[in-house]
């Protein structure tokens, strides 16, 4: 099966100091990648070469490539369609300031949908799919910020849903929510995997393994292992450092 | 608790965005008619110590330093967009343009005050009458003179306009960029991972929210202005009068209107940081 995303040898630097140091992997389609590590591993600075918004970073520099089916990003001359191929869902909900229509077709206006019928319909299935519609479908007309955290963190998933990505980047989408809510954001996302690509950063190691096809481990920038779920949470794992952060004794 | 103050405080900036436009409305409605009133009362007053048609081109002159520099306003806006939303940070241009913006800025007001009413001083350091040239045969007959519009004598003219240009450019510059710098990089980053070019994220995200302070920002540069117009207009206008008890209704409005254009903007900086005081965080 011909690999979703191909990194090699991904170099990312901020000034002096090292962000990634040369990894490589691969993402297979349709397949939920858990990316696991502690603070400072690199895990958001790899969801920004992604979807290159590393590019705001004054300071930043890159090398390496990074292949979306085949094709070297860095060399996509429409950033902006490149963006809207790839869904992502920030670690704190930010609701845009608009009503919560507004938020989740503004994706979709970006890219010149104008019709009305079809924007309804998108909104619907697109928060539907978040599991927020049977919540706001009575004021969809209010602002976005008016909902509560949780809420405000299913309307980001169902905005990065709005523009149908083929890869949906979630970086630790669930800080800001109660764990009953991440239950039913979980459900969500083992039926989207069905129709896209999931690269999930967390700090919940217990949610990797829930729901992660394979599972990366990073530490200060290096890619230690990235093995199918079983291995990785198996207590036989090649490297000593995965099971130490996995089982605690650090991280 | 967080999206709840949001809200009550987007509220709040949505009323005080609409406020803006309705109180300069009901402000400057009468102070247009007072302007329109005061202009015959004016010259009427004037014309007891000084030559009828003496004030108009004065007026005139100031009028017009008060357009240029509210052009002046439009473009260190246009200015700020340019520094602070397509220019790198490293680039030559910004970092030459916000150093002399940060030396510009850092320049008391009494010194454009001194250098506006500098050049009226004839040599002889005495205050130049106004906009009159007095031969070796001034005899001191006021009804002898002509009045003279300071654009005739056209090198003081363009010292002033450089003046007002230099004090009220900087101080836009400086605050528009602030402006555009406080909305939250969250909400951008946000945008741009939707897939929403330069342009629509200005359009939808960036100048609305930045829109109250950007109105604060012309407010007060353009109080400046009206504050050194209101100096020239007073200086001028002190030796035919008999002290400040008999200052002319022009002054008064100028000065006024510099007042509480500065209190406006003050009172919409206020309302717009607390609305902006919404959760950011760091991100990498």
């Amino acid at each position: 099966m011909r690999n979703k995303i191909e990194i090699s040898d991904l170099q990312v630097h901020y000034g002096d100091q090292s962000a990634l140091n040369g990894i490589s992997f691969d993402v297979q389609p349709n397949e939920i990648l858990g990316i696991i590590g502690p603070a400072q591993s690199g895990k958001t600075t790899l969801l920004k070469v992604i979807n290159r918004t590393l590019e705001f970073v004054p300071e930043a520099t890159l090398n390496g490539t990074v292949k979306l089916d085949g094709v070297d990003i860095s060399t996509i001359g429409d950033v902006y369609g490149l963006r809207r191929r790839i869904g992502m869902v920030l670690p704190l909900p930010v609701g845009l300031p608009l009503s919560i229509y507004d938020n989740v077709a503004f994706a979709p206006r970006a890219a010149g949908l104008r019709s009305k019928s079809q924007l309804d319909e998108l909104v619907e299935r697109c928060l539907q799919q978040a599991a927020l519609w049977d919540e706001v479908k009575d004021r969809l007309n209010t602002l976005g910020t008016k909902l509560s955290g949780g809420q405000q963190q299913r309307l980001t998933i169902a905005r990065a849903l709005s523009h149908q990505p083929e890869v949906l980047c979630l970086d630790e989408f669930s800080i800001a929510i109660d764990p009953v809510t991440t239950m039913r954001i979980e459900e969500v996302l083992k039926t989207l995997q069905k129709e896209m690509t999931i690269l999930l950063v967390t700090n919940l190691v217990q949610q990797a393994k829930r729901l992660a096809t394979r599972t990366a481990f990073f530490l200060n920038g290096d890619l230690i292992e990235i093995d199918s779920t079983d291995v990785i949470f198996s207590d036989t794992p090649t490297q000593q450092a995965t099971y130490d952060y996995v089982n605690g004794t650090f991280g | 608790m967080n999206a709840m103050m949001t809200c009550a405080l987007r509220k709040q900036k949505l009323v005080s965005q609409r406020s803006t436009f309705i109180i300069l409305g009901i402000v400057g409605i009468p102070i247009w008619n007072v302007l329109q009133e005061t202009s015959a009362a004016d010259t009427e007053a004037a014309s007891a110590a000084m030559p009828l048609n003496m004030l108009s081109p004065l007026l005139d002159d100031l009028y017009t330093l008060l357009s240029i520099s509210f052009v002046a306003i439009l473009f260190g806006i246009a200015w700020a967009f340019y520094l602070e939303e397509w220019l790198p940070q490293t680039h030559w241009v910004r970092r030459f343009i916000e150093s002399v913006v940060a030396i510009l800025g850092g320049i008391p007001s009494i010194f454009y005050g001194i250098l506006a009413t500098g050049v009226f001083f004839s040599d002889a350091g005495t205050l130049k009458t106004i906009g009159v040239v007095r031969g070796p045969q001034d005899t001191g007959d006021m009804s002898a003179l002509e009045p003279l519009s300071f654009q005739q004598e056209t090198p003081v003219f363009y010292i002033l306009v450089l003046t007002f240009i230099l004090m009220v450019m900087p101080l836009t510059i400086k605050t528009a960029q602030a402006a555009l710098r406080s909305v939250a990089t969250p909400i951008r980053e946000a945008a741009y991972a939707l897939g929403a070019s330069h342009w629509q994220v200005l359009k939808k995200q960036v100048i609305p929210i930045a829109l109250t302070r950007i109105l604060a920002t012309g407010c007060r540069a353009m109080s400046s202005a009206l504050a050194t117009v209101a100096l020239i207009f007073g200086i001028y206008t002190w030796q035919y009068t008999n002290g400040p008890g008999e200052m002319s209704n022009r002054f008064v409005l100028f000065l006024g209107s510099a007042l509480f254009l500065s209190i406006f903007s003050s009172v919409l900086i206020k309302l717009d940081a607390s609305a902006s005081a919404d959760p950011t965080h760091p991100t990498r």
